[in-house]
C-alpha cells in the first residue's frame, strides 16, 4: 500500500457519497461512473436486497434513483484497509432523507470496497445496513 | 479456482464454525479465524461498530456468554480475492433461540475481509445486518 493508494481509497470513498446524494436528485452518471460494471460486483442496500453483477446492481441504484428521496449522507467514524489490489472501508452513515417530504434521519453501518482497475479504484461492494 | 481462492472459501467454512460455536456458548474457534491486530474491524448483528482485536473479541465472548443456543448455515456465497486481501458476501440463515426460549428464524447478509498473513487467511472486518432478535438476546 502507498500514501498515494491511501489517499486514492480516500477520493474514491467521498466519491461514492457524493453519487450517492445524486442520486437522491435523480442523477445516476456518478454511480455508474464510481463502480466496477463486472459482474462479481455485490451490493446489499439499507432495504435488505443481495445484488451480484453491475447489471443487478445498477438495477438497485435505477430503483433508488427513481424514489427522488432527496436529503444528503456523508461517512463517519471512517476506518480505511488498502492492499495492493484491493480495499476496504468500515464507516457509518449519517445524514437525512426526506421521503415524501418527511426528514428521516439517515443512521446505517457499511462496508465500502474498491479494487484498482487500469490505475483507477473502482467500487465493487458495498454492504449497508439500518441501525434502530 | 485459485490455491488462494479456495483458502478463503476454507475460511468463509471456518466462519460458519466458529458461529455456530459461539452459539454453543464458545467463542474460542473465532480467536484462530481472525487476525489479532489493532486494526480489526467488526459490525455485529447486535448494531455494534467495534475497532481493534480486543474490543472485537470481547463482544465475540459476551455473545458467546449471553447466547441461547442456535445454529446457522451460508448461502449464496461470493469470494473475491485480489493480491492479500479478499471478501466474501453471503446469507446467514438459521435459528436461534429467542428470550421467550422460542426457535426464532434468523436471515441476515454479511460481508467479510480476510487478509493474508504468513501464509494464512485471516478475518480482519465483518459486517452482519443488525437483527433485532439477536439484540435482544444480547441485550439479555
Amino acid at each position: 500500500m502507498s500514501s498515494s493508494d491511501e489517499l486514492a481509497v480516500r477520493e474514491a470513498l467521498d466519491g461514492f457519497y457524493s453519487a450517492l446524494n445524486a442520486i437522491f436528485v435523480g442523477n445516476l452518471a456518478p454511480m455508474e461512473a464510481l463502480w466496477s460494471h463486472a459482474d462479481d460486483v455485490t451490493y446489499m442496500g439499507p432495504f435488505g436486497d443481495y445484488r451480484l453483477g453491475w447489471a443487478d446492481v445498477r438495477e438497485s441504484w435505477l430503483e433508488q434513483q427513481a424514489m427522488k428521496l432527496s436529503g444528503d449522507v456523508e461517512p463517519a467514524e471512517i476506518k480505511l484497509n488498502v492492499g495492493s489490489e484491493l480495499a476496504i472501508v468500515h464507516n457509518l452513515e449519517v445524514g437525512h432523507v426526506f421521503p415524501d417530504g418527511h426528514d428521516e434521519p439517515v443512521h446505517l453501518r457499511a462496508t465500502n470496497m474498491f479494487r484498482k482497475e487500469n490505475d483507477l479504484w473502482k467500487m465493487i461492494g458495498h454492504h449497508a445496513d439500518r441501525l434502530p | 479456482m485459485t490455491p488462494d481462492q479456495k483458502a478463503v472459501h476454507e475460511a468463509v467454512e471456518q466462519w460458519f464454525i466458529a458461529l455456530n460455536a459461539m452459539l454453543a456458548g464458545d467463542p474460542e474457534p473465532f480467536s484462530e479465524l481472525y487476525s489479532h491486530a489493532s486494526d480489526v474491524t467488526y459490525m455485529g448483528a447486535e448494531g455494534t461498530y467495534r475497532m481493534g482485536w480486543a474490543d472485537t473479541y470481547a463482544d465475540w465472548k459476551t455473545q458467546a456468554e449471553r447466547s441461547l443456543g442456535g445454529t446457522v448455515s451460508g448461502e449464496n456465497i461470493h469470494v473475491v480475492v485480489e493480491g492479500t486481501l479478499a471478501m466474501a458476501s453471503h446469507f446467514t440463515k438459521g435459528t436461534v433461540t429467542a428470550p421467550d426460549g422460542k426457535a426464532t428464524d434468523l436471515l441476515v447478509r454479511e460481508t467479510s475481509v480476510f487478509r493474508k498473513e504468513h501464509g494464512t487467511w485471516k478475518l480482519i472486518a465483518h459486517q452482519a445486518d443488525d437483527h433485532p432478535i439477536w439484540a435482544s438476546v444480547i441485550d439479555g
